[in-house]
This record gives structure tokens, sequence and C-alpha cells, in this order.
């Protein structure tokens, strides 16, 4: 019997949040006060799933619009256009974001400037129970602070202290207690690990893997760092340019990557072996990363790409499914 | 922990401490003041100091000490007022400004740049002209005047704590505007306008008795440090004390609060603290 | 004697920099630091010498105080040697010191935006070294100057000369921090942490660009970096540093392969590594001590996991194990 409580659980293969043609265009430079100004096109026209339970990894180099992504999804910043749909709401068009917020949850990159520097420990994690749970009474609030506290691993002890007592990786822990106090379903991570230090990055990957357990989470998580991505997400979108050229499953993103953008920034991977190191091909790329603010026409990755052609040039390729569940938005993948 | 670091610092410690005695001698005027700074004594006009009268007497027989103590609590009031009534509407402004931006920060903008673009002193003295003489309307006029330094700083600090994550992460926390600007926003701004504040203070208390001494002040016989001074100037060659005393008080309070306002400026750098 | 020894290949290497015994401390409001205590490094003739550790290890203010380049007040260098070309750096007088940097001595650092001056072109920058340290006239070292951004890759390099430090993207401004910093072939390059701020693309064009410079100037580099994987792509030898303190010292085989201290075996077991897919991450427990209230004995006891009683009485001494491996740990054989 297909319960309901089993279909609530998301087993039943439906994605749990579905973005469409999202798109993200900023204003730049001083607009006159009636003209419009050129754009930029952070985010232009990404589409993607996620099952319950699934971590999704974003990755990306700077600049491809994997952070604007993570920030439209939770309506942090407005999109431009597209439809963003999580577990039967309508993200893009609801007015009640206090429910949207308290069910998904953002984990920011910098742990220095994410908390505010004249808040306790304690005031920090009770401002989001004070909005989303005003039922609570302070004591009820402060016994769960001090749960999720222990949780991330640190101690009832640390809530009257303030940020600047706390190391990197502390901080950080804080910044994901603060997200989880009130148990949210998803939770988009915006390179959460990349400012901590070596030793402490393993510590707060282990305990993304707990919480993710513990919570029962799903997540995006967004990162520039290929090895990072691999040992937390299942699967994994490659952005470049305000656009995903890749989706894939983890295992097979890594053993046989079909756009040459990912095969190039795999191959770019140094790894802490020098025997490894001597064997390996590093792909070098031409030049830098264009500005979005004058992307090349079709394919943007085409200026760079050793296997570029005329229709490269001409015509934006799409993403299309090669082989079950890995897409690629390359003519020469599709067609080889 | 901030007591602490203010008593350490070479600038905020002698600053502070002639506040405090200017404020208290000026508060126990009555306590400490040896004669009635009114009473007319025309037996004993023109004194000089360091006799009966330490200070000496003004040309109606009236002890200058007196006097300038009952004038600094005007003089006093009238720059700690101005100054209090001025950054608060220049909070509000700059903050809903700088926070908002878009349409009504550019409004904002330019009421402050219109109110910027006359002289101070010019404009203070206009207003004055148009409201008559009294200690509430200069203190009006001056806050008016001075409105667009608060605004200015309070937009600016708002405007670079507006990009800070924790703001957005109070937003991800479920928060809204109003919540975020005061307990986000504003507690971090604290520490520009507190050292704006108080050296806006000391200049409050300059226009006061520039006003004054042209006779726009504060009206007489109602002694503060400006019109003391403008009183002594007909006398300036037999009775240098009348004008010597008060415009030593403007100097060492002036002093006083300048340097308290660049001893804060280096306790509440962020950078210093650790 | 360990100032010539053979390394794998079987040259012999001559040293070109010796720093001995080199203490440095910060005297701060909260007290004085020891950044630096007590280091032992040796950089050989055309070699490169990685120094990795984690942010506040002392890596970074080694290299700044053999340059001389840290502020004094607050810093101050308490003792040891820095021997180059048969003279104590440390001992020069100022005008000597300016003889030494950006000629004999270069350094680049992480961030390249921060270390160039906004108001002048890079073609300018450049010239400056060669009118400051050659004599030249303006016209020839602006001229040398367009030169020296054709040989670190710089496309259109007269018209690049041109632009101001802005215009370019994060990577070419590091090829021109790279420009300046070669202008005088110098003997030695000290490469702060020159790829961490940029994407691994670029990060594998800056890489392979500082190999093939090294190999065409015939200069030793001493990259400092956090990132095992840039170390084991182009480091002949590291050292790894913990609290102010050289921890162990080898071969990149010596290092990755029969590391001997816990804190290098913490370091690469908590590094996620492409090759080694879904391996769990080892995490070294707790977080770095602050180097003004560092444990009893060995500054890693507290984090070590296989912490002994003496290890908590006395400092270990820097032994030798190997031929040009060193370590300092009281331990005599590998556990694991």
């Amino acid at each position: 019997m297909v319960s309901l409580s089993e279909k609530k659980q998301g087993y039943s293969g439906e994605p749990y949040l579905s973005v469409t043609g999202l798109k993200k265009y900023f204003p730049v430079g001083r607009r006159s006060l009636t003209g419009k100004g050129a754009v930029v096109k952070a985010v232009d026209g990404i589409s993607f799933q996620l099952k319950k339970g699934q971590i999704l990894g974003l990755v990306g180099e700077s600049g491809c619009g994997k952070t604007t992504t993570g920030r439209t999804i939770l309506r942090l910043i407005e999109p431009t256009d597209g439809n963003i749909v999580f577990d039967g709401m309508d993200v893009t068009h609801t007015r009640d974001m206090k429910a949207l917020r308290k069910k998904m949850q953002f984990v920011f990159q910098d742990p220095y400037s994410s908390l505010n520097p004249r808040m306790s420990i304690f005031r920090i994690l009770k401002e989001p129970l004070d909005n989303f749970m005003g039922h609570m009474s302070r004591s009820d609030k402060k016994d769960l602070v001090v749960q999720t506290l222990q949780t991330v691993g640190l101690t009832a002890d640390h809530m009257g202290r303030f940020p600047h007592e706390f190391s990197g990786g502390q901080r950080q822990r804080v910044a994901l207690a603060r997200s989880l106090v009130c148990s949210p379903e998803l939770m988009v991570c915006d390179e959460p690990v990349s400012a901590l230090d070596v030793s402490i990055q393993a510590q707060v990957i282990n305990l993304l893997k707990r919480l993710k357990q513990e919570y029962n989470l799903s997540m995006v998580f967004i990162a520039h760092d290929l090895a990072v991505v691999e040992h937390l997400c299942d699967p994994i979108a490659v952005m470049y340019l305000g656009g995903i050229v890749e989706i894939s499953p983890k295992e097979e993103l890594y053993s046989s990557p079909l756009h040459p953008y990912t095969q190039a920034l795999l191959s770019a991977v140094p790894i802490p072996d020098p025997v490894l190191e001597r064997q390996r091909k590093v792909q070098l790329l031409t030049g830098d990363v264009p500005s979005p603010l004058n992307a090349p026409s079709g394919c943007t990755f085409h200026p760079r790409c050793p296997l570029a052609g005329e229709e490269c040039r001409l015509q934006r390729p799409q993403l299309v499914e090669i082989r079950p569940g890995h897409s690629a938005a390359c003519f020469k993948a599709a067609s080889p | 922990m901030l007591i602490k670091r203010v008593l350490k610092n070479k600038l905020a410690l002698p600053g502070l401490l002639v506040v405090v005695f200017v404020i208290l001698a000026s508060l126990f005027a009555s306590h400490v003041a040896p004669f009635d700074p009114l009473k007319l004594s025309l037996s004993k006009r023109i004194q000089a100091p360091f006799d009966e009268h330490v200070f000496g007497t003004d040309h109606f027989g009236r002890d200058i000490l007196s006097r300038v103590l009952y004038g600094g609590r005007v003089s006093l009031m009238v720059g700690v007022l101005s100054v209090l009534f001025a950054s608060i509407v220049g909070i509000i402004l700059g903050a809903t400004g700088g926070y908002f931006g878009g349409k009504i920060d550019y409004a904002i903008v330019l009421v402050l740049d219109a109110l910027m673009s006359f002289p101070p002193l010019l404009l203070t003295i206009g207003l004055m002209a148009v409201m008559g003489q009294g200690v509430k309307n200069i203190v009006i006029a001056m806050a008016l005047s001075s409105i667009p330094t608060y605004g200015r700083v309070v937009r600016g600090a708002v405007l670079s704590i507006r990009q800070k994550e924790y703001i957005e992460a109070a937003r991800n926390a479920g928060s809204g505007d109003l919540k975020i600007i005061f307990l986000h926003v504003l507690p971090n701004t604290i520490a520009p306008l507190i050292v704006v504040t108080t050296m806006g203070v000391a200049s409050a208390i300059l226009t006061e008795a520039a006003l004054s001494f042209v006779g726009l002040g504060v009206p007489g016989p109602d002694p503060s440090w400006g019109n003391i001074l403008a009183d002594g100037r007909d006398y300036i060659s037999q009775a240098p004390w009348i004008t010597i005393f008060p415009g030593l008080a403007i100097t060492l309070t002036v002093l006083g609060f300048n340097l308290l306002g660049d001893g804060l400026r280096d306790v509440l750098d962020p950078k210093l603290k650790q | 004697m360990p100032d010539n020894f053979e390394n794998i290949s079987g040259k012999i290497r001559t040293p070109i920099l010796e720093v001995r015994d080199l203490s440095v401390s910060f005297h701060l409001l909260e007290g004085v630091i020891p950044a630096v205590a007590g280091v032992d490094m040796v950089l050989n003739q055309g070699e490169v010498l990685g120094v990795v550790g984690e942010s506040g290890c002392g890596k970074s203010v080694t290299a700044k105080s053999v340059l001389r380049i840290i502020p004094c007040p607050p810093g101050s260098i308490d003792s040891g040697t820095a021997m180059f070309e048969d003279r104590n750096l440390l001992e020069l007088t100022e005008a000597e010191m300016e003889g030494v940097r950006g000629n004999k001595i270069s350094m680049i650092f992480q961030e390249p935006m921060t270390s160039l001056n906004p108001a002048f072109t890079v073609g300018d920058q450049i010239a400056e070294v060669f009118r400051f340290h050659r004599g030249m006239k303006k016209r020839e070292a602006f001229e040398r100057a367009v030169e020296e951004l054709r040989r670190v890759e710089i496309p259109d390099p007269a018209k690049r000369a041109r632009s101001y430090p802005h215009q370019l993207s994060g990577g070419m401004r590091q090829r021109a921090m790279i420009a300046i910093a070669l202008a005088c072939r110098p003997r030695i390059l000290i490469a702060d942490e020159p790829t961490t701020a940029l994407d691994v693309t670029i990060q594998a064009q800056i890489l392979n660009l500082m190999g093939q410079l090294q190999t065409d100037i015939g200069m030793s580099i001493i990259l400092i970096t956090h990132n095992l994987g840039v170390v084991a792509s182009i480091a002949d030898r590291v050292v790894i540093m913990y609290a102010g303190r050289v921890v162990e010292e080898g071969t990149i085989d010596d290092i990755f392969a029969c590391h001997h201290h816990p804190y290098t075996h913490g370091l690469l077991r908590s590094v996620p590594r492409l090759d080694r897919p879904s391996e769990d991450l080892q995490e070294i427990k707790g977080i770095v001590p602050k180097l003004n209230d560092l444990p009893r004995g060995c500054a890693f006891s507290n984090r070590c996991d296989y912490v002994m009683e003496q290890c908590r009485q006395r400092e270990p001494v820097f032994k030798p194990i190997g031929s040009g491996h060193k370590s300092r740990c009281w331990l005599e054989n590998r556990p694991w």
C-alpha cells in the first residue's frame, strides 16, 4: 500500500523542487529616471529538478551565476522570469514569504559577514524563532536553541558570546544552527566551506552530511570546488556564464563528462598526490571567462572551446538528455 | 569594556574630563556661582578680575564668573538640543533613504543637498531673522541647518551595512524591513554617529556664540556665552576680561568635545577591536 | 652534511636562501603574539619549495620577514638569520634591502588588485621597476615592459600595457604581477597564495606559466599555499607549518607518500580528492589554538590522535628521519 505518508516523504519520484526557465537580469550603470540601461544576464534561463532528500551540486567559476541562482530560488532576489515550485508551493508568486522562509533556508558563504557583530549567539538564533514560531514560550525557544547548538557541535555555554569570539569554523556552525533552528525542509548553501581552513572544511562537510540525515533535508549546494561537490552532492549541475551546460548523476559526470567545459574544469583540478600529478594531463583553456555583460553569441563557451565549429558560433545549444539522466548543452556532445 | 578603552585613550580621556567638568559646573551653577548673575550693582562697574570678583565684573557690575557659569547652561543646552533634534531627523531620513534606495532615496538626497547648498551659518541667521529671537527658535534654526550633516553620515553608514550578508541573513530568518532597520542596521551605525554628534555639539556651541554675538541669539539679560561676549565688545580695550573669560569657556568646551570625538573615533574603530 | 644533499634525480642542490631559527612576534593590544617561533627553512638553487599550512600558521609572516616587509611596529623580528648571497638579510640596512627586493628576491601576493597601484597603467608599473633597479630611460623601460607582458602571455601586450589594473581580469592581473616580479630576473620568487583568488581553469594557466618561467629564468620559488593539490603539482620539496613552527620537511614524495607528522597526516586525509571519490573525510578534531595560548609541550598535542604523555610535557625536537626528511614529533614510527 502506497500510503499517504510515503507520498509525503517524496518517494513517488515527483520533483520536490522544480525550477523552470529561471532568469535574473541586473541593470548596469546608472539608469536615468525614465529610460532603461544595459543589463547583465546573470542567470539566463536555467531549469533543473531536485527530488526529496537529494543534494544538488551547482558548480561553476566566479561570475557563472550560481550564487544568483541560489538567491533567486529563495527570492532573496526577485527573479526576472521563470518558475519555481517547491513541494507544491508556487514560490515565484507566493505572498506568504514567512511560510516560504520557514521551509527554505539559505546558508551564506562568509561566516564573518553573515553574523551581526553586535548580537549574541542566543539572539542570532532566536531571531528566526521569533519570526516563525511566535507562539513558543521563551523557555521553549531557549531549549530549542541549546538543542540546535548541540546538533552543530557547539554547547549551551556559547549562547552568551558574540561572533568575534569564535573562529571561522565555529561561526559557520552558528550560521548553520540559525538556518536549522526552525527545521527547514530545503537548504540552499552558498559555498559554506570555501572561506574555511582545510582541516575545518572537512569538519563542516562531515557535519553537513550528518545534518542532512538528521533533519531529512534536501539541499542545493553551491560551490566552485569540484572535489567538495563530489563528496557531498548527487546530482551535479555545471554552470557557465548564466546557463547550465551539463547536469548529471555524480559518478557519470566525473567518469565521463560530456561538455568540453566540464572536461576542462575537471582536468584543471590539481590532485594532492605527486605521483598522479606527474601523469595528469591538464586541458588548458585559453583566455578568460567573458564578461556576462556582452556574452558571446551562440554557445557562450565557443571562444574558449577546442571543438567549436560554425554552428556553435551561430546557435545556442539547448540542454538535451544524451544518456539517461545525463544532459549537456553542446552540439558536439549531442552528435559525436 | 567601552569605558575601559575610553579611559586608556590619549585623546578621549582628557576630552571626557573637560566635558564632564564643564557640564557639572553649568549644571550646579546655582550652587557654585558666588553671585546672582543678573544682579546689577552700579558701584561695582568694571572691576578687574582676581579681586572681590574672580573673573571681574561687566559694565553693569554683574559678576562675570557667575554669568559664565549660568551662561554655560544655556549654551550647552542649545548645543545639545539642536544636535539631538538634527540627528534624530538625520537618522530617520538617512536610514530611510539608505535602506530603501530608489526614488525615496533620490528625493531625500535632493532635499539634503538643497539644504546643504546654503552656508549653514547664513541659513541659521536667515531662519532666525524670519522666526525671531528666543532660545527655542535658535535650537530649531540650528537643528534645521545641520540636518544634512547627520543625514549624510547615517545614509553612508547604512549604505555600507546594507551590503553585509547579515542583513540578507536576517531577511532569510524572516525579519521584516522595520525589524531589520532597528535590530541590524541602526545599532551598527552608532559608532560613526557618536563621533559626529560629539563634534557637532562643539560646532553648535560656536554657532550659538556667533549668533548671540551678532545679536540674533539668546536675548538678554539671560546670559549665554555668546551674549556675554557681545556685551563686552564695546569695552574690549578697557575691560578685556569681559570677553576673555567667556571666550576661554567656549574654547575649552569646544576643545573638550572635539578631543572626545576624535578619541571615540579611535575607540569605536572596529579594526582596533578584537 | 644537510647543506649539500642529493635528491632523487641525483642532482646536487646548493642552498640559495637559508633561514635559521627565525622568530617573529607581534605586539598587539591583547598581548604579544609569537607568529613565528624558531623556523628553519632552506631553499635550494632551482627548486620550488612549497610552504603549506592553515591561516595563522606563520607561513606568510616567515616570507615577509625575510624580505623585511612586515610592519614594525607592531611586528618585531626577535631572532634568527636569513643568509642570501653570503649576507644576512635581517641585518642589512634599509637601502641595501631596496637593492634586494624586487631585484634579487621578488614577491607576488594573493590579491593582485590590492598590490597593483590603481592610478598607474600596468606598463608604467613594470617600467618603474626597470627605471629604479636598472636606471633605464622612460621610453626604453616602457618598451621592455611590453616585452615582459608578452613573456607572461598576455594577449596584445602593447595595448594591455596602457590599461589600468581595474580594466584587467583577475587572471590577467596576476600575470601582470608576475611580470613586475620577474622584470629583473630575480634569483628567488616568493609567491604567497598566488592562485587562491583565481578560478581553477585560470589557476591551471598560472601554475603552468610559473613552471615555464622558472625553467626559462632558472630561479628558485617559494610557493606559499594551503592547497595541497597545487603543491603536489609544482613543488619539489615541502615544508609543513603549524602554529608558527615547521613540523615536517621533505621532498614531495616524502610528504605525500611517507609523511611522519600526525598533522601532515591529518591534513592530507581531510582534503576531499577527486581521485578517491566518496571516501569519508577524516577531520582533524578541535580548532587551531590561539598563538598566545598554545598547549604545553607540542603545539599540536591538543588535537593529535597519537598524543603521548611526553608530548604534553616537552616540545619535540625537529629531527631528521631520512635523507632530507625531518619531523617535529616524538613518535618513533608512523602508526598509520
